[in-house]
């Protein structure tokens, strides 16, 4: 089977800091790879550089075979890459549907000037996106609040309307930061549940970064572990769980 | 009771206008952060390009707005292209003091070209009156509510409905995460910059229609969109336009009823009031009726 994502040798530095040497992986579609490691260990630096933030020092990042490094962040969501954000990135003041809807900007192509004069192509676009979005909220079980502000919601569910519209981007790849972090285990429930379903309705391959360890071992095909920025195993959640090198690096050090 | 009817829609007309360019004034804010001192600038281009697309060319005149609008619209993107690109991340004040270098450049062109004489647009309103019900009323003053009227609805339902008018939204509350959704910050810029344009050259226009004439000292007339602005609050288009209209209307209430009662506060108080009230506005409540507390004072 090809790979969906490759990522080859990727290394990072900021000024003389190395925060990424020399880290290789492969996403599967249909298939929900971890990464996992301590507090700093460098998962957040592999995201960015995914999602266009950050431009490797060197390496390569392939989507379906074509090389990602040097796009910006804008051209990386139209190829198909959707992401959620460690500290939530919704718009506070704009509605659920709103938000939603944004997920879709990319594959709505009226033009400006259509737009600017409300042409019945436009109006036809907008409606068949909004129908589209409530289809989703309706999956999420979140129609209800279609209306509501963002800033009025509680956590747990702005998390899950972030999931929602990274599906409604319809995207190949789905990069999840931290999807559970100070959530409840209702709540964390609640997310994996939704995880999973994107998974099995789109297909869609993900890349999540959690330290909800009962979460990432129960919801994902594969794991890389990584400390200090380099690779140290990569293997089913069984084989992590043993890795001698993990225990050692990850779970040991603290014990 | 009639005339204050005809002095109250004379204010609105003339407080829409000064809420259009507010309005301007403000999305280029949201969307860029940048406080736009050339916006009366962008009016005064869209007034002179009319003109002389009407005069000199001898353009029938509903096509000869249309050209200037875009002609207005063009150059406000060149300046966000050129000059106010290279200003990201560059101290509030530096960028200030830009837009205000651009403002002079704007007002000094039209003067030396055309000189300081009053022009005549060549609009077909001229000194026509209407009748509504009785009372008398500017066909240029209903012209100006009208086209006031449909480009507030316009912006209105451009933000609210269409893509790229959520795609601002979003990007004017978070950057990162618009992009992450495929929206290109350059673009939005742009953006915001060209409505600003078309908004104030559909203003510029109207200002000088009908018995108003056109000189340059139209963009002193644009520059009390910003006791408006002050009024409404910086960062909010609901302000503008209830900013503008109250400007307006208490410009135009002032004129006459100072004349009539108090004429030792001599014939131009009414150009003062405005500045009064955004003075007064800015002692009690400096991010004004509809602005976000922490932006009050930008």
């Amino acid at each position: 089977m090809t790979s969906l994502l490759e990522v080859r040798d990727l290394s990072v530095s900021f000024g003389g800091v190395k925060a990424l040497s020399g880290v290789s992986f492969d996403v599967k579609a249909g298939e929900i790879f971890s990464i996992i490691g301590p507090n700093g260990a460098g998962k957040t630096t592999i995201f960015n550089c995914l999602s266009g933030l950050y431009r490797p020092t060197a390496g390569a990042i392939r989507l379906e075979g074509r090389d990602l490094v040097g796009l910006p962040p804008k051209d990386l969501a139209t190829l198909g890459i959707a992401r959620t954000f460690q500290n939530l990135g919704l718009f506070e003041h704009l509605t659920v549907m709103e938000n939603v809807l944004l997920g879709r900007h990319h594959l709505m192509a009226t033009s400006l000037l259509g737009n600017a004069l409300r042409l019945r192509s436009t109006v036809r676009e907008e409606r068949e996106n909004r129908a589209r979005v409530s289809e989703i909220l309706e999956i999420f079980s979140l129609a209800r609040e279609a209306d509501t502000p963002i800033g009025v919601l509680p956590y747990g569910v702005r998390k899950l309307i972030e999931i929602a519209r990274a599906l409604a981007m319809e995207p190949k790849l789905l990069l999840l930061d931290e999807p559970v972090a100070g959530m409840n285990h209702e709540e964390t429930h609640r997310i994996s549940e939704a995880i999973l379903d994107v998974r099995r309705r789109h297909g869609t391959g993900m890349v999540l970064v959690e330290h909800d360890m009962r979460m990432v071992m129960t919801i994902s095909d594969r794991l890389m572990a990584i400390d200090f920025g380099q690779h140290v195993a990569t293997g089913t959640p069984h084989e992590i769980q043993n890795d001698p090198r993990v225990i050692e690096a990850y779970l040991g050090r603290a014990a | 009771m009639s005339e204050l009817i005809q002095l109250v829609i004379g204010g609105l007309s003339l407080g829409s206008m000064y809420a259009l360019i507010a309005l301007g004034f403000v999305v280029v804010y949201k969307s860029t952060g940048v406080l736009n001192f050339a916006q009366g600038g962008l009016v005064l281009c869209g007034a002179y390009f009319c003109y002389a697309l009407r005069n000199a060319l001898g353009l029938p005149f509903a096509l000869a707005v249309l050209l200037a609008v875009l002609g207005t619209a063009l150059v406000a993107v060149l300046i966000e292209r050129v000059v106010m690109r290279r200003m990201i991340g560059k101290p509030v004040f530096a960028v200030i003091m830009i837009t205000w270098g651009l403002l002079i450049i704007l007002e000094q062109v039209p003067a030396a070209v055309w000189g300081y004489d009053l022009l005549a647009l060549g609009d077909p309103w001229g000194m026509g009156m209407a009748g509504i019900g009785g009372v008398q009323v500017l066909e240029v003053d209903l012209w100006t509510l009208g086209v006031g009227a449909a480009v507030m609805l316009a912006v209105y339902l451009f933000f609210a409905r269409s893509r790229w008018g959520l795609a601002m939204r979003a990007s004017a509350l978070d950057q990162e995460a618009a992009m992450a959704q495929g929206v290109s910050p350059g673009l939005v810029f742009a953006l915001a910059w060209a409505i600003a344009g078309v908004i104030a050259a559909l203003a510029g226009v109207m200002l000088s229609g009908g018995v108003r004439g056109l000189s340059p000292e139209l963009s002193l007339i644009a520059l009390r969109a910003f006791p408006a602005i002050i009024l409404g609050g910086m960062d909010s288009p609901v302000g503008a336009v209830v900013g503008g209209l109250a400007i307006g209307v208490a410009e135009v209430l002032t004129a006459s009823y100072v004349a009539q009662h108090a004429p030792f506060l001599g014939q131009n108080f009414h150009l003062v009031m405005p500045y009064l009230l955004m003075t007064a506005f800015l002692l009690v409540r400096p991010y004004g009726m509809f602005g976000t507390k922490a932006v009050g004072r930008g």
